[in-house]
């Protein structure tokens, strides 16, 4: 079952250094015969295809592709094997780093980038996917092609907007979600006076997604950015990122005081139960609610976050598709790829996803099956794609930018000004030297 | 504990040379094996082939990893030397993470050893419900914590937090509790966690120590007018004392490397206030892929490590006097 | 710290009215203490158990009512039990926990009681250096050991088995099984497995027949504990089991039941309780058993 392994320089060596007990005799025994892929074109003959998945909440999800990889599986005489886990990333690191295990993987973000040297190279495969689909947008672009070469194919993102009740907003006479960040601090404002549920966009380091996404998508829409577009020189020490942050500070002043506290889930629960007006999700809120509290699904909707000075911008979570370099079956599992990103399976999976896999193939906007095409709510999703941002912009998406989002760096930011614990210029120098020292050193 | 006599007899049967000073009829066979260092190394044998024969390659790969710019997935790799621990002293979010843990670490393993050794006298006073009480207390320990720590996240839930609403019907608190939003508080909660999955620990093993404090000592002590405290101090903590310092040193290393009550419930936040060396390094080396950092992070936990061991060396050179 | 053993095992003798006033004043403050700390203690350890119980009952919708009036139900359901037992693979993870944790445990007393005793009993050069090395494994927090450690694992062909866990598992339970135990025996008096060797036993049948009976209880406990090690250990079980009907039950459960945003409480609370109670309910007997004996050696000894 377990593909044999090849091992690189460094990794042989350590393995002589380390050991002299029987262990690793036996160890180094059960090596070093790696075989290069048969060919045999795109039968598994017999074999199996095993797979690394993100898991959802949404049982459909996990079901769907299944499905679609029984279906699959079956034409090519084999099986594919996918499992979903919830920390899917911790197993491809495994599986990545040590050579062995699993065929296929679903990235996170900009992983891609992170694994390039491990990953088969799809150039040929995305670009004849582009084509036939009316073309991919610049952030797919940027989230799976490394030096030139498409190493993921960029299946489809999730994007934050904000939920929000429309029965709050009516009753301080809003019918509408306010089109920039000031005229949100005057809802959040007459929200508070009316002694109503508050505005709540969290902004904690327990609640990664929500946090980041608002935090980066509200620095761009100022012009401001944490790096330039060399991806080298720190950008942030900025009159736009200062701006940025006043309105935070503003928003903070007349939002709900939990806004430090809620996690990710936090958020989610607290909206469920009527105790805030507005906070930043996907559309978990939206599909726990019609199961579980229909009187909030009623009056809740969703929008996309506001513009300001220079516009709207979208931080995008992206779901890639890549084949690890170890796998034994590389030709078997560009097949099963082209086959999932086929409209007929594409389109299935986006239409019982809510929006949890939006197709990032520009022939998607219009079809009939996306789900703000059924759903009215929905609408404030429609088309996120094409202001849509890796973390890291308008620098490239890198190794750098991955570690600026996993230190929160830009979250801690507006955390400390909100906290009172720091002024605006403390804050932003604090950013400043986390910043260098991931992009300057 | 048959068993290990199966292990050991066919391994014992090696070779028959002379003893020099075996006592008994058995010395002939036996002698080398009568021997305290030859016996001794055969007996540790098995563990340091089983653990280091595991843990060799991983350890070894790790520092040579905190040794060069590796980043996880990517093949091209040089040696740095010590730039990433160097890089390291003046970062501040670092510098936070040591006082953090060291704060975590020692708050938490003294409330535990205090709480421990109350609960575990308190349950040896106890006649009745006792075998309710013992399952009771251990309880916290016993379920898995990827789990508990999610209850304790729903009871930290800022709108939902049944602590809050307590507090606030006893009248200490009126809006919310930042549990997990507010460094000091956030710190105390992961502790509270921590300490509360602990203490059992500590509890059951210092009343299993308990039973083997001589009856009629301490029946003669209060023959002779010992308070309780007396007999606490003069009879019963000292016999406990070998007991209690290894208890505690384990308590201390795991502490030390603790990482799923902070990842789960702060992730090593507000802005960095709770992170502890093993969360710091997951991020940074795992989900940061950055591992030759992450990795020399990790070590940072050895002059602490290398304490508990010299700690442990000199009680048991005590010990052996 | 009034709460002290020793019944008033010998009253003096012809106690004065006040002194008996004294005592039984004494008695009362001290029951008193000691129901004080039990409860204090049960109210620590049980309440976020009970709170647990109370979520697994709650129907889906009143969950949300817990923000303004936590203890008010309306209506119980075993829904979540019911879901948990048949909808997901519940009894599977526990199954493979118990083998992982029971094989694990097992064969790391085989190797850790006489790397005890050897430690704790026998005086040689270098005893001392290994021990400390074996203990020096504990440096790398598995947060990071995880990686390099699968390089190993595929190596031995236990990737996805059962066996990678119990074999990983080992790297921490004989560590802590030979140092828990290595101070038991240090306890033990040694003129009873002398007496013995005069008597003409060998060193080894000594240890086997007069100190191992002697540590029983402490072998117990150490056990119980290695395989409470074993059944919440997380991160290695989530990277080298990777399908669903391999995994033990702390990882399938949260696997299955809190994925991003949502939680599903009820079942992840109901899953806590149930993966819980059977190990406590037969350690706490097993102990019982075993503390009995315990108290039999202290005497003899």
């Amino acid at each position: 079952m377990t593909p044999s392994i090849t091992t690189g320089m460094s990794r042989r060596r350590a393995l002589q250094l380390g050991l002299g007990t029987g262990l690793a005799v036996a160890l180094t025994s059960c090596g070093e015969d790696g075989t290069s892929s048969s060919g045999g074109g795109d039968s598994l003959g017999g074999g199996s295809l095993t797979g690394l998945m993100r898991a959802s909440f949404i049982p459909a999800i996990h079901e769907l592709q299944q499905k679609q990889a029984a279906a699959w599986a079956e034409a090519h005489d084999g099986t594919v094997e996918l499992t979903f886990a919830k920390e899917w990333r911790e197993q491809i690191a495994a599986v990545v780093e040590s050579r062995a295990g699993e065929d296929l993987g679903e990235l996170f973000a900009n992983q891609a980038h992170i694994y390039a040297d491990r990953l088969v190279d799809l150039t040929d495969l995305c670009e004849s996917i582009g084509e036939s689909n009316g073309g991919w947008y610049d952030v797919a672009k940027d989230a799976c092609v490394v030096d030139g070469r498409w190493r993921a194919i960029p299946r489809a993102y999730t994007a934050h907007v904000m939920n929000w009740r429309t029965d709050l907003f009516e009753q301080v006479g809003f019918t509408r979600f306010p089109g920039s960040w000031s005229e949100l601090v005057e809802v959040a404002t007459r929200l508070r006076d009316a002694k109503l549920p508050r505005v709540a966009l969290t902004m904690n380091q327990a609640g990664p997604n929500d946090s980041a996404s608002v935090a980066y998508s509200l620095l761009w829409s100022y012009g401001a950015a944490e790096v330039e577009a060399d991806g080298r020189t720190v950008a942030i020490n900025s009159s736009q990122t200062r701006e940025a942050i006043k309105l935070m500070q503003e928003l903070a002043a007349v939002s709900a005081p939990e806004i430090s506290s809620y996690d990710e889930g936090g958020n989610n629960t607290s909206f469920l139960a009527g105790k805030i007006a507005v906070t930043q999700n996907a559309t978990s809120i939206w599909y726990t609610a019609q199961k579980q509290a229909p009187e909030i699904a009623e009056k809740m909707s969703h929008a996309r976050y506001p513009a300001g000075p220079v516009g709207r911008q979208q931080l995008v979570e992206m779901n890639s598709l890549a084949i690890f370099g170890h796998s034994k079956r590389v030709e078997p599992a560009k097949a099963f790829y082209r086959y999932l990103m086929e409209p007929e399976q594409l389109s299935a999976l986006a239409e019982i996803a809510i929006t949890y896999y939006t197709p990032l193939l520009k022939n998607y906007e219009g079809l009939r099956s996306m789900p703000w095409n059924s759903e009215p709510k929905l609408d404030g999703l429609r088309g996120l794609a094409a202001d849509g941002r890796m973390p890291g912009w308008p620098g490239p998406a890198s190794r750098q930018s991955a570690q600026a989002y996993n230190n929160q760096t830009i979250v801690n930011m507006f955390a400390r000004v909100i906290s009172g614990k720091a002024s605006v210029d403390e804050a932003i120098r604090a950013a400043e030297d986390e910043l260098k020292k991931v992009y300057e050193s | 504990m048959t068993m290990a006599t199966d292990t050991l007899d066919p391994a014992a049967g090696i070779g028959p040379p002379p003893g020099r000073h075996a006592p008994g009829a058995a010395a002939g066979r036996w002698s080398l094996l009568e021997r305290e260092a030859p016996l001794g190394y055969l007996l540790v044998l098995p563990m340091a082939v089983v653990v280091l024969g595991l843990v060799g390659y991983p350890l070894v790969l790790t520092v040579w990893f905190s040794l060069t710019d590796k980043s996880l997935g990517s093949d091209a790799v040089s040696f740095v030397g010590l730039a990433n621990y160097l890089g390291l002293i003046d970062d501040p979010v670092f510098g936070r993470t040591m006082w953090n843990t060291f704060n975590y670490t020692v708050t938490a393993v003294v409330a535990k050893l205090v709480l421990g050794l109350v609960m575990a006298l308190a349950l040896n006073e106890v006649r009745r419900f006792r075998r309710f009480f013992r399952a009771a207390f251990l309880l916290p320990w016993v379920v898995p914590s990827s789990l508990s720590v999610l209850a304790w996240m729903w009871m930290f839930q800022a709108d939902f937090s049944v602590l809050t609403y307590l507090g606030r019907q006893v009248g200490l608190v009126d809006g919310n509790i930042p549990w997990l939003g507010e460094a000091g508080w956030a710190m105390a909660a992961v502790q509270t966690v921590n300490i509360w999955r602990g203490a059992p620990f500590f509890g059951i093993i210092i009343l299993a120590g308990l039973a083997t404090v001589p009856k009629d000592l301490v029946e003669a002590a209060v023959v002779d007018g010992a308070s309780a405290w007396q007999r606490l101090r003069y009879i019963i903590l000292p016999h406990l004392a070998p007991i209690l310092v290894v208890v505690t040193l384990f308590s201390f290393v795991q502490t030390l490397g603790d990482f799923q009550i902070v990842w789960i419930l702060t992730n090593g936040g507000p802005v960095n206030s709770t992170h502890l060396i093993s969360t710091l390094a997951f991020r940074t080396g795992i989900r940061g892929a950055d591992i030759a950092t992450g990795s020399a992070i990790s070590f940072f936990v050895f002059p602490a490590l290398a304490a508990i061991i010299a700690l442990q060396l000199a009680v048991m050179r005590r010990k052996a006097k | 710290m009034t709460a002290l053993s020793g019944r008033t095992a010998r009253p003096l003798p012809a106690p004065s009215p006040r002194t008996a006033r004294l005592v039984r004043r004494l008695r009362i403050t001290r029951g008193l203490l000691i129901t004080v700390t039990m409860t204090l203690f049960s109210l620590f350890t049980l309440f976020p158990f009970a709170w647990m119980a109370l979520t697994s009952l709650r129907t889906g919708s009143d969950l949300y009512r817990v923000a303004d009036q936590p203890f008010a139900v309306s209506g119980l359901t075993l829904e979540h039990f019911r879901a948990l037992l048949t909808e997901t693979k519940f009894l599977t993870w526990s199954l493979n926990s118990l083998i992982v944790a029971l094989c694990a445990s097992a064969i790391a007393l085989l190797i850790g009681v006489p790397a005890a005793y050897s430690l704790g009993r026998l005086r040689y050069r270098g005893g001392a250096i290994v021990g400390v090395i074996v203990f020096s494994t504990y440096l790398l927090p598995p947060a990071l050991l995880f990686i390099p450690m699968n390089v190993v694992i595929n190596r031995l062909h236990l990737a996805n088995t059962l066996g990678a866990l119990i074999l990983v598992y080992l790297t921490f339970l004989v560590p802590f099984i030979a140092w828990m135990l290595s101070s038991y025996f240090q306890s033990l008096p040694v003129e009873l497995a002398e007496a013995a060797r005069i008597d003409g036993a060998s060193r080894l049948r000594a240890m086997v027949v007069i100190d191992l009976p002697l540590v029983l209880p402490g072998v117990v406990s150490v056990f119980f504990f290695a395989f409470t090690l074993c059944w919440q250990e997380y991160l290695y079980a989530l990277t080298f089991v990777r399908s669903a009907d391999k995994q033990p039950v702390a990882v399938g459960l949260v696997n299955a039941l809190q994925v991003g945003d949502v939680f599903a409480w009820g079942q992840l609370m109901g899953g806590a309780l149930l993966g819980a109670l059977p190990v406590v309910i037969v350690f706490s007997f097993l102990m019982d058993y075993y503390l009995s004996g315990l108290t039999a050696g202290a005497v003899k000894g």
